[in-house]
C-alpha cells in the first residue's frame, strides 16, 4: 500500500459537471481530490480487504437474526419500543436490502481494524462507482499509470444485479426520497434512480419533507400518488422519532434500506458484535459506555451511537493526547472503543471504505483527512491496485 | 479483473454517457450472472448446476407474470423485431404477445419462505432482447395504472435533524 501524488486530469471538473457530479467541491473546499491516490497489490485487497468485509457482512447478518429473537439487543440499541415487531417483521419477511458500507483502518500490513458500519445511509456512492472508475480509466489512456492497473470496483454493475432482481417484485414505481435541501444527497439519489431505471424501474423523486399521508395510512408523493416502494436517504433513528412513523406498520410501504438495517446501523452494533466475537482480528474492542459521563481513560475513543461523518467523537490516545470533535449529538448513549489510529501516510490519514452490494464486497473508496478523526470535510480520493 | 468492464449512466448528467475500458468493444454493462441458456449456465460454472436449473425453471415460470405484453403483434414486433414475438392465448380467451426469452438472470434474495433465520435463496428472472440489442429485464415498464391517494398532510418525516450538508455518513 502507497499514497502517490500525481498530476490531476486536465478538465476533470468540466467533466465532472458534466457528469452530474457537482458536489466535487464544497463551498470551494475541495472534496474530491485526485492529487492523490492510494495504490494496492492484489493480495492486499483480496486478503485484507475484500474477504473481510464479506467475512464481517455474515457476522452482521446473524447479529440482526439474532437482535430480533431477543429484545435485549433491541433495547441496548436503543431501537423505540413501538418499532420492535416492525423491525422483527421486516427481518422475517427477508425485505431485501441493497448496499452498506464498512470503514477500516489499514496500512498494508496487518489485518484491517472496523471503525464502524454504515448499513442505513452510507455515502460517497456515486464517487466510489463511477468517478474514481473513471479516473482510472483515462489516467491509463494518459498513460500515467502501469499498464496493467486495476481497482477494486464493481459497485455499480453489482448495484444494476440488485434492481434487477427487485425490478419485477414492484408494482408500479420506485420512489427516491432525499432531505430537499442537500444537494449532495439528491445527487446520490439521482445516480441510484438512474440505475433503477436502467432496469426497467419507474421511478419518482420525493422530498423527505413532502411526503404525505392518506387517511388510511398510506404514504404520497407531491402528486398523491401512493409510496409502494421507496429508496430513503434519510436515517431510520429519524423517522422513527417523527410524526408520521406512526403509520410505518401499516403503510405497506417497502423501504430500501429496509427496517432491520437500523440495527446496524447504530454504533451499539459495533459493540455486540466485539461481544459475540471478541478477539476477531478485524474488530476493536467496544463496549457501551452506559456509566454516567467520566473522564474518557488513555487509549479509548468515545462516540455516540447515532452520530455521522466523525460528529462528537472524543478520543484520547495512549500518550494522552485528547481530541475532540463538535456536533449535535452531544449528551446522547455512547460505544467506546479501543484506540487504533489510522495510519500516517505523509500526514494523509486514508480511511478505506468497503462497499457491500447486495451481500457481495463490491468495492473500496478512500476518505484521506489530515487528523485522526475523519470527519465530513475528508476528501474522497481515488485509488488503484497495481502490480507488485 | 478488479473492476467492471464498462459503465453507462443516462439520466443524471446533461450527457448521456457510456464509459467503457479503453481496449473493451462498447457494450452495456453486464450483471455477472445473466446467461443466454441454461446450457451456459452449466458450462461456466459460477454456480452449482442444481441452482442452473431451479432459477431457469423459475424464469421460465415467471414470464406469465412479468413478460413485456403487447395488444398487437405489430407493437410488440416494433420493440422486439420479427420474428422474436408469439401470441399466448388462455382458456379465458384472454390473448395478448411477448418477445421471446432471450436468456434468465441470476440473483440472490433473502429467502424468508425456506426457513427461519437468514437464508440465501436464488432468484432467477427472464430476460428479453430487445431491437438494438438491449436488455430488457422484464418486469414492469413503468405504471400500468395509478394508484393514487387523498393525502390529508404533509411534513410529517423530515423536520428532526439539525441542520446538515448530508444525511448519509
Amino acid at each position: 500500500m502507497k499514497r502517490i501524488v500525481m498530476s490531476e486530469r486536465p478538465g476533470w471538473r468540466e467533466q465532472a459537471d458534466a457528469l452530474g457530479f457537482r458536489f466535487h467541491s464544497l463551498d470551494n473546499v475541495p472534496y474530491w481530490d485526485e492529487s492523490v491516490h492510494y495504490r494496492f497489490s492484489l493480495a492486499e485487497i483480496e486478503n485484507d480487504i475484500e474477504r473481510p468485509t464479506e467475512e464481517l457482512h455474515e457476522l452482521c447478518m446473524d447479529l440482526v437474526a439474532r437482535a430480533v429473537r431477543d429484545e435485549q439487543y433491541l433495547r441496548r440499541l436503543g431501537v423505540p419500543e413501538p418499532f420492535w415487531d416492525y423491525v422483527r417483521l421486516s427481518y422475517l419477511r427477508g425485505d431485501p436490502h441493497i448496499y452498506g458500507r464498512m470503514d477500516f483502518a489499514y496500512d498494508g500490513r496487518g489485518p484491517a481494524k472496523l471503525y464502524e458500519l454504515n448499513y442505513d445511509t452510507p455515502t460517497s456512492l456515486y464517487e466510489a462507482a463511477v468517478f474514481q472508475w473513471l479516473w482510472l480509466e483515462q489516467c491509463l489512456d494518459l498513460k500515467w499509470l502501469p499498464a496493467a492497473s486495476d481497482q477494486f470496483n464493481s459497485v455499480q454493475e453489482k448495484l444494476l444485479l440488485v434492481f434487477a432482481t427487485l425490478a419485477p417484485g414492484l408494482k408500479h414505481r420506485m420512489h427516491f426520497a432525499s432531505v430537499r435541501d442537500s444537494q449532495e444527497d439528491r445527487a446520490t439519489v439521482a445516480y441510484l434512480a438512474d440505475l433503477a431505471h436502467q432496469c426497467g424501474i419507474a421511478t419518482h423523486y420525493v422530498a423527505v419533507e413532502d411526503i404525505g399521508r392518506t387517511g388510511d395510512g398510506h404514504y404520497t408523493d407531491r402528486d398523491d400518488r401512493v409510496i409502494e416502494a421507496i429508496f430513503k436517504l434519510y436515517p431510520w433513528e429519524d423517522l422513527f422519532a417523527e410524526e408520521f412513523s406512526h403509520y410505518l406498520p401499516i403503510a405497506g410501504a417497502n423501504w430500501f434500506e429496509p427496517p432491520w438495517k437500523c440495527v446496524l446501523s447504530n454504533k451499539g452494533a459495533l459493540a455486540l458484535l466485539w461481544e459475540l466475537h471478541p478477539g476477531h482480528p478485524n474488530l476493536l474492542p467496544t463496549y457501551f459506555e452506559d456509566a454516567p459521563r467520566r473522564a474518557l481513560a488513555r487509549g479509548w475513543v468515545r462516540k455516540p451511537l447515532l452520530s455521522r461523518e466523525g460528529a462528537n467523537v472524543e478520543m484520547v490516545t495512549p500518550q494522552g493526547a485528547r481530541l475532540e470533535t463538535p456536533g449535535p449529538y452531544g449528551g446522547t448513549r455512547c460505544v467506546r472503543q479501543a484506540f487504533h489510529p489510522l495510519p500516517d501516510f505523509n500526514g494523509g490519514y486514508p480511511l478505506i471504505g468497503s462497499w457491500i452490494i447486495g451481500d457481495q464486497a463490491a468495492g473500496t473508496g478512500i476518505r484521506e483527512s489530515d487528523s485522526l478523526i475523519t470527519r465530513d470535510t475528508a476528501r474522497f480520493v481515488p485509488h488503484a491496485v497495481t502490480p507488485e | 479483473m478488479k473492476r467492471s468492464r464498462s459503465i453507462e449512466l443516462a439520466l443524471m448528467g446533461t450527457v448521456p454517457l457510456l464509459l467503457a475500458a479503453c481496449d473493451q468493444a462498447r457494450e452495456p454493462p453486464r450483471p455477472t450472472l445473466l446467461y443466454q441458456s441454461l446450457q451456459q449456465c452449466i458450462s461456466e460454472g459460477k454456480v452449482s448446476a442444481d441452482v442452473c436449473r431451479s432459477t431457469y425453471e423459475e424464469a421460465l415460470q415467471a414470464q406469465q407474470r412479468v413478460a413485456p405484453r403487447y395488444g398487437s403483434l405489430a407493437e410488440c414486433t416494433e420493440q422486439f423485431g420479427d420474428n422474436q414475438c408469439r401470441q399466448v392465448v388462455q382458456s379465458s380467451g384472454d390473448h395478448w404477445f411477448m418477445p421471446a426469452l432471450a436468456g434468465f438472470l441470476i440473483g440472490r434474495a433473502l429467502d424468508a419462505d425456506r426457513g427461519p433465520g437468514y437464508v440465501y435463496g436464488w432468484n432467477g428472472r427472464p430476460i428479453y432482447r430487445a431491437r438494438g440489442g438491449r436488455e430488457v429485464w422484464g418486469g414492469v415498464r413503468g405504471p400500468q395504472s395509478d394508484s393514487v391517494g387523498e393525502t390529508l398532510s404533509r411534513g410529517g418525516f423530515g423536520y428532526s435533524s439539525a441542520a446538515r450538508a448530508s444525511w448519509g455518513g
